[in-house]
């Protein structure tokens, strides 16, 4: 990657070639390129301009110019990272556990992670711009998680196995209904003769302890037998 | 100097030779890319994920904010 900043317009132009326009590229097969890399663009242009129409030296205007560049190939770098996430996301409402016994997940989640983690150590080294050792350590540490992003896409967002989890998926979640279903009828089976016996056997013991009396308490027992009774 | 790696990606991505790409114009590169999606090329606004020199906002976006907005695009939350 840009391992040097440009200290001339040949060189300048020879970072645009190497290194911002296969990027653009990149942007631009997505149908949508972003409207910030334009004024990246627009700014470097003008810096240019003012070595022949103001008289400011190669070097002030190409330092200027490969400023607005740099950042809009950090730019480009930050949208495919964030795209890469969001494919991730989509991703993740799969149940990906099932392709390879597990080691396509494990593997999507170590590349995520070494993503996330690398996009996080590049940003930081952004710092100045205008910082020659900032530019150089940002590059390098970009350059990687660009790569990653891409074999992330290749590898697992547009691996052939996801459509068969999906589809596994959509099936599975529609077995649970119907083993649910299955279920929820066998167990009323099951229980509605048993509920009917036992409200049956708990009528039968109601009528007995009603039966001794109209008012429901029952007849009244004597305390003496009927001999004592008579013998008085 | 591109890296190995990194043109290697923007092959895989692009399906294109990294030298071509560099060879055609934006405006071939533009055509090829509408024919093959069969749509017009649109262009997006990014912002505020990249972008802090972006005219066409008519607000500033703070510094934090900017780097809030990074963090939940790598997080993807």
């Amino acid at each position: 990657m840009a391992s040097k900043k440009p200290r001339t317009i040949r060189d300048l132009f020879a970072f645009y070639y190497e290194d911002f326009k296969p990027l653009y590229s990149h942007l631009q097969s997505l149908n949508e390129p972003p409207q910030e890399l334009f004024f990246e663009v627009n700014a470097a242009f003008d810096h240019l301009s003012r070595h022949w129409h103001y008289g400011q030296t190669e070097e002030e205007v190409v330092n200027a110019a490969s400023v607005h560049l740099k950042r809009g190939c950090f730019d480009a770098f930050k949208i495919v990272v964030r795209n890469a996430m969001d494919q991730y996301n989509e991703l993740r409402r799969i149940d990906t556990s099932i392709i390879d016994n597990g080691a396509f997940d494990r593997g999507m989640r170590q590349l995520v992670s070494r993503i996330q983690a690398g996009a996080i150590r590049a940003r930081q080294a952004e710092g100045d711009s205008r910082d020659e050792h900032a530019w150089h350590n940002a590059y390098e540490l970009w350059e990687p998680v660009y790569v990653d992003c891409v074999r992330f896409q290749s590898e697992f967002y547009l691996n052939d196995k996801i459509e068969w989890a999906r589809r596994k998926q959509t099936w599975r979640s529609w077995r649970l209904r119907l083993e649910g279903l299955t279920v929820g009828i066998a167990a009323g089976l099951v229980v509605w003769p048993i509920t009917t016996l036992l409200s049956q056997g708990s009528g039968g013991n109601h009528r007995q302890t009603t039966a001794g009396g109209a008012d429901g308490r029952g007849v009244a027992q004597p305390l003496l037998p009927a001999t004592s009774r008579a013998g008085d | 100097m591109a890296s190995k790696d990194l043109e290697r990606a923007v092959e895989l991505a692009t399906g294109q030779c990294v030298s071509r790409l560099r060879r055609t114009t934006v405006d071939e590169r533009r055509a090829a890319v509408e024919r093959a999606r069969g749509k017009v090329q649109t262009f997006r606004s990014h912002f505020p994920l990249v972008g802090r020199g972006n005219v066409l906002r008519d607000r500033a976006v703070p510094h934090d904010q900017v780097e809030q907005d990074f963090l939940k695009a790598v997080h993807g939350k």
